[in-house]
């Protein structure tokens, strides 16, 4: 895997933290969709947006793997994603 | 101090018997030395006022005229190692400048992020050491792939660890830094991956 801070490593260097969301604003969202975030996952088949960590540097950034075939296609600092990029059902 | 091992997680290993080191990897204990770092917003341009010269880049490190090392770990995160033969007082300078701007009420320098208690720090150096860290490690570390002055921050033998490249006497070479409770078992990795280099602790 392409660490963007570190570069190529073994993937036993990386963990990873699961699906990517928005952060709803906590004073203007409803309970249910700020339970939605917290709690629901949407465990898509296709490509998705990940958190993952380099752990020698606790190094957090985004992945897109394809969740199929389990194909790591791109990894970037967590700078580079807009909010409006996500995707979600 | 009355226990060594509390200066060195070496110390009580270098009672050891081991074969003689004939060349190839050898291995040296520098944890006795001091080591500190820097970490947190404002670091950079305080570290740049302290020093001749920052790193230019992450996982890269500016040698200093006396042999002293400031290594860009990432973010504002800074690690700093005096010469390898311990003259310098880099690293109690460093602390103490800190410590004096920040009691002038001087905002926005980072804080001390020291390793001592944290890293234990060796200096594997020989013609071999690339190819025994293949055996412990994942990352390329061919002399003319990880240049000196390279820091890479990755796993050797399970262990999260800093390398940085810093040749001794024209010989390749590399600081390691460790995590300092491992040192017991990290002597016995290295002593075994080092064996077939007619390497070890020296």
């Amino acid at each position: 895997m392409h660490c963007p801070l570190n570069g190529p490593r073994n993937i036993s260097e990386f963990i990873c933290y699961g699906e990517f969301h928005n952060h709803p604003d906590p004073d203007k969202t409803s309970d249910k969709d700020w339970a939605e975030y917290v709690w629901l996952a949407n465990n898509a088949a296709g490509v998705v947006r990940e958190w993952w960590c380099h752990t020698p540097t606790n190094y957090w950034f985004i992945a897109e793997r394809n969740t199929v075939t389990d194909e790591i296609l791109r990894t970037y600092p967590s700078e580079d994603l807009r909010p409006s990029e996500e995707l979600r059902s | 101090m009355d226990n060594p091992i509390a200066q060195s997680p070496f110390a009580h290993r270098l009672r050891d018997t081991r074969p003689t080191v004939s060349g190839g990897v050898k291995i040296t204990d520098l944890s006795a030395l001091p080591r500190t770092g820097f970490k947190g917003r404002g670091t950079r341009d305080w570290l740049a006022s302290q020093v001749d010269t920052v790193p230019d880049a992450p996982n890269q490190a500016a040698f200093q005229d006396d042999g002293t090392v400031i290594a860009w770990l990432g973010g504002q995160e800074y690690l700093a190692l005096p010469d390898p033969e311990g003259r310098s007082t880099f690293c109690a300078n460093l602390t103490k400048a800190w410590d004096t701007a920040r009691s002038t009420g001087t905002q926005g320098i980072g804080f001390p992020l020291p390793r001592e208690d944290s890293h234990s720090w060796l200096w594997i150096t020989g013609a071999d050491v690339p190819s025994m860290m293949a055996k412990i490690c994942g990352v390329d570390l061919r002399p003319d792939v990880f240049a000196e002055g390279d820091v890479a921050q990755t796993v050797v033998a399970r262990l999260g660890a800093i390398l940085l490249r810093q040749d001794r006497n024209g010989e390749f070479g590399l600081y390691m830094l460790s995590d300092f409770a491992s040192g017991h078992y990290l002597w016995d990795v290295l002593q075994d991956a080092a064996a077939e280099f007619g390497g070890g602790f020296v």
